[in-house]
């Protein structure tokens, strides 16, 4: 097991430092200087270089990566080129939209996703099961952005109740979340579903219904419980998705988070920002899976034997 | 007149699947009296285990009761609404399963799937429903009733779990009790254990037993009657006594000779020869006739009914008119 860990953990810092390493060099490579764009057109040669000197960007390629590495091992990620702030503060600030947004809409989807899944299950075959399962579909095969275009404008145009862009009170939160989380939860719905059948044609459950229970208490009780292992795998998978944020419903609705400050410093070439959110988003993705990798581990004996 | 407490009258299942509907039980009649043991017997598949279910209206689907009625102290329990017959399910009426290994929830601990039927029933708190469920786990033979209490069924053998589904049902001391092949999944030696508990408290419950089971030798041991069905009906009603003395219908006959130890040793074993009709494509006469060694022309065109009177009832033309003579004996026994 220790074993197992260390080379899990070995594995992890191999994967977060190839990505910094492969961003950097792409974010340096391709079409468009941040010089150029900070200065505009009409900037004369010598403040061009004065500026790129300012900002590092006149050494080496390779010279520049290892003094931004150095940096990032002292919790430095560098300053803004725009903004002129360090870019862990901008981070940290988008983060807290993004936690927000990701823990609404995740609520709402397991909420909802378990809901939908245990009323198919239970009643299947019929024209309710159907329904449900044709929509959780489109669900799935909605992109997020085009669902929240459409709430914007169907809800938020027309009812006037829910603002249809940026931050204005915990109200500002229900169209992104509503848009974010209905296509986890059509996710959810799907394996809650077939959990839920497998589980419901066990013999366990003539027992419970022999007895005299409710419905509900045999549903709830006996059945999703021995259903939830599955649904917990595929709801843990999703945090980490969630937590780096959702760039197009970020962006749409104009909430500050992670996803829209990575939109926002593409678009401008602010590589600092660019950088540090690929670091973080590497950093919150490998931590995940490297977590449920050691529960799979913890559960299942036979995923320990492979590891060593 | 005897009291009857549970009573069968034309009882039907249907299934109702794309292929088409399928007799799964047809028009099957018996009747329960207090304490007594009715055995039902038949080869697999020949819609024992779909009565069983149809009693409490547990039929799987796609599975209805097209027909008949099923009276239990003056209620219909074919029509009753579904949540009186929940408040008879696992209170007045409990089930045992042919499949101790897969019948108790693997996530729950022993004690609280007991003390859950219990509660599903009476009011009566915690405290009280463990002492009592404590009481019910000694009872059924098993030691180290505290820890086994706390444990999930998952370590615990077949025989232990289906001791506790035993506990399980006799919980809210039920007037009836049905046993689905209890002991089918079991290894022989448990098998025996298992038989002798429900047999014992059968007489200290007091409960009527209804008793599914293909095995001859558990019917001898455990039933007072016996109703032998073949694909979907009752071929012969009898007492158990009568069905290892004197049975009548061909069928029943064939299954006394399959029963190792009547054949002389040395010899092949008889079997039944030919296979059960797929409900698909059932003859148009009698049932047995295909597989039967006395089956005549008007076998294989018409159906018999069930003939005979008093306790002795067959499904056979050969006793058409011997009617009188079997009621005269009947009386007279």
């Amino acid at each position: 097991m220790k074993k197992y860990l260390i080379k899990r953990v070995l594995l992890a810092i191999g994967i977060i430092f190839a990505l910094s390493c492969v961003t950097f060099v792409i974010l340096n490579v391709i079409p468009g200087d941040p010089v150029a764009l900070m200065l505009g057109d009409n900037a004369d040669a010598a403040t061009v270089k004065a500026v790129r000197a300012n900002l590092g960007m006149d050494k080496p390629l390779p010279q520049q990566y290892l003094s931004w590495v150095l940096n990032l091992l002292t919790g430095d990620l560098g300053i803004s080129f725009f903004q002129k702030k360090p870019v862990l503060t901008l981070l940290t600030t988008a983060f807290q939209y993004t936690v927000r947004l990701a823990t609404i809409s995740y609520l709402v989807a397991v909420v909802l996703g378990i809901g939908i899944g245990i009323f198919a299950a239970v009643n299947r075959g019929k024209i309710a099961d159907h329904a449900l399962m044709a929509l959780a579909i489109t669900g799935i095969s909605a992109p997020s952005f085009w669902v929240a275009i459409l709430l914007q404008i169907y809800v938020g145009l027309q009812f006037k109740v829910f603002p249809v862009s940026g931050l204005a009170g915990p109200i500002s939160y229900i169209l992104p979340c509503i848009a974010l989380g209905t296509r986890y939860a059509a996710g959810i719905a799907r394996i809650t579903r077939t959990s839920m059948l497998e589980i419901l044609n066990q013999d366990f459950i003539r027992t419970a219904e022999a007895k005299g229970l409710s419905p509900l208490r045999t549903v709830f009780i006996h059945a999703l419980r021995n259903a939830m292992l599955p649904i917990l795998t595929v709801i843990g998978t999703n945090i980490g998705e969630l937590l780096t944020g959702s760039m197009l419903t970020e962006t749409v609705f104009n909430i500050p988070g992670i996803g829209k400050l990575l939109i926002d410093s593409i678009t401008k070439r602010d590589l600092p920002i660019v950088q540090g959110c690929v670091i973080y988003i590497a950093v919150v993705c490998v931590t995940i899976y490297l977590v449920v990798d050691i529960l799979y581990a913890v559960i299942d004996p036979h995923i320990r034997l492979e590891g060593n | 007149m005897d009291e009857y407490l549970l009573e069968a009258k034309d009882l039907s299942v249907t299934l109702y699947t794309e292929r088409g509907e399928l007799r799964v039980v047809d028009g099957v009649s018996f009747r329960l009296k207090k304490r007594e043991t009715l055995g039902i017997v038949g080869e697999s598949g020949c819609g024992k285990s779909m009565t069983a279910n149809s009693i409490l209206r547990m039929v799987p689907a796609p599975g209805k009761i097209s027909g008949g009625q099923i009276i239990f102290k003056g209620r219909d329990l074919s029509t009753l609404p579904e949540r009186k017959l929940r408040s008879i399910r696992g209170k007045e009426i409990a089930m045992v399963f042919q499949e101790p290994m897969t019948s108790l929830n693997p996530l729950m601990t022993c004690g609280r799937q007991i003390t859950e039927a219990l509660r599903a029933h009476e009011k009566t708190d915690a405290k009280q429903a463990k002492r009592h469920a404590l009481e019910l786990i000694r009872l059924v033979g098993i030691p180290m009733a505290e820890r086994i209490y706390e444990s999930t069924p998952s370590g615990l053998s077949g025989g232990m779990r289906q001791r506790i589904v035993i506990a399980m049902a006799l919980c809210n001391n039920p007037d009836v009790l049905i046993c689905d092949e209890p002991t089918t999944a079991l290894d022989v030696t448990v098998q025996a254990q298992i038989l002798r508990l429900i047999d014992e408290l059968k007489s200290s419950f007091g409960s009527a037993v209804l008793f599914i089971t293909h095995d001859m030798g558990v019917i001898q041991q455990m039933t007072d009657r016996v109703m032998v069905m073949y694909s979907g009906q009752a071929v012969e009603y009898l007492q158990t006594e009568e069905l290892f003395r004197k049975p009548l219908h061909p069928y029943t006959q064939g299954l006394i000779a399959c029963i190792p130890g009547k054949a002389a040793v040395g010899h092949d074993l008889p079997v039944i020869k030919g296979t059960v009709p797929t409900l698909y494509a059932l003859p148009k006469g009698c049932l047995f006739a295909p597989r039967c060694p006395y089956a005549t022309k008007r076998c294989r065109c018409e159906r018999p009914g069930l003939y005979g009177a008093g306790r002795h009832l067959v499904r056979c033309f050969q006793y058409e008119h011997k009617e009188a003579s079997n009621s005269a004996a009947d009386s007279g026994s």
